[in-house]
């Protein structure tokens, strides 16, 4: 029975914040590509990998980060990055990515995707159960909810890059440095001893205010819309 | 089932049949988690916790959307109490074991 509850703890706050934002569409995208999305995030995995192994080789295997280059480059970095050529060369590609809005549905559901991976190897490589029991429940309130916005944060100027006509390169510049400031800065404070953790609760703060202001800029848009496609200039 | 669901999500029952269908059942099983069934399994209450906090999400985005129509003070009560269970929820399921 513990074992059925710490799946639900692990895999619970991923789908809730999916369906939560699948269903806050006005106009739903297909089950298909939203799948098709959610299983690439999780592959982002092998580049990210991939990345690192190359890393490790050029710098050698002894060669010890410094904890802000850490987080902003070796994991917020390629990590956004990765997500954000799923968004860029995949998910553009759909005919149902016709609206703003739909960058956003799909930036967070590649986010989770990911943020789905990486909670079950966080929770099930623990030493023991209870171990993975807090590490289940501490991501559930911190690190989903944050790959989440981050990934909100980056459809939205995605989403921006194809369908405002002006600033085009500076919403595609935007869609990728937002999220990786954000998540660096989560990274750095939880890496660096001489920083409190706690401020790391002060990145989620500014990461929920954003992903708030940025999806009701979006939903409001949507109100009055009748019909879903929308002209792209992409 | 699902269609009463979806309705209360889309905001199209009245304020009050949301705030019967989520924010009433949502405060019974908070207190009977937290007062009755007090002798569970750890996993079972953390699961709990973070269950109440998904459905109090879903009770503030359906009362949210569903008092677009209704009276001002009327809604405004209800949003500003769905706040309070999100926030009542959060620091139950993870502010007080991290202070």
């Amino acid at each position: 029975m513990d074992q059925i509850f710490l799946l639900l703890i692990t895999i619970l706050p991923t789908i809730a914040l999916l369906i939560f934002f699948i269903f806050s569409d006005k106009f739903v995208e297909p089950k298909k590509t939203v799948f098709q999305t959610f299983i690439l995030g999780m592959f982002i995995i092998a580049p990210l990998e991939i990345s690192n192994t190359f890393i490790n080789l050029v710098l050698g295997e002894n060669f010890v980060f410094d904890p802000f280059l850490k987080a902003f480059f070796q994991a917020s970095f390629l990590e956004e990055f990765f997500k954000f050529c799923v968004l860029f060369y995949f998910c553009s590609t759909f005919t149902h990515f016709n609206e703003p809005m739909d960058g956003l549905v799909y930036g967070i559901t590649a986010s989770l995707g990911f943020a789905f991976y990486e909670n079950i190897t966080y929770v099930y490589f623990a030493d023991t159960f209870k171990d993975s029991l807090e590490i289940a429940w501490a991501r559930a309130f911190t690190a989903v909810p944050s790959h989440a916005f981050d990934g909100v944060i980056m459809g939205f100027f995605i989403g921006r890059y194809y369908f405002v006509k002006k600033g085009k390169n500076l919403n595609l510049s935007l869609a990728l440095i937002i999220p990786i400031l954000l998540h660096g800065s989560y990274d750095w404070v939880l890496m660096e001893e001489s920083i409190s953790y706690k401020f790391m609760y002060l990145v989620i703060i500014l990461e929920i205010a954003l992903t708030v202001f940025l999806y009701k800029s979006l939903s409001i848009q949507q109100k009055t819309k009748i019909k879903e496609p929308q002209k792209r200039f992409r | 089932m699902i269609k009463y669901f979806k309705d209360l999500w889309y905001g199209k029952k009245s304020l009050t049949v949301t705030n019967l269908s989520t924010i009433f059942p949502l405060t019974i099983y908070f207190y009977l988690i937290n007062f009755v069934f007090i002798d569970g399994k750890l996993s079972f209450y953390i699961f709990s916790d973070i269950l109440v906090v998904i459905l109090a999400f879903f009770s503030l985005a359906s009362i949210w959307r569903s008092s677009e129509n209704e009276n001002k003070l009327y809604s405004f009560l209800s949003k500003s109490f769905s706040i309070l269970i999100v926030i009542l929820f959060i620091y139950n399921g993870y502010v007080k074991w991290i202070i």
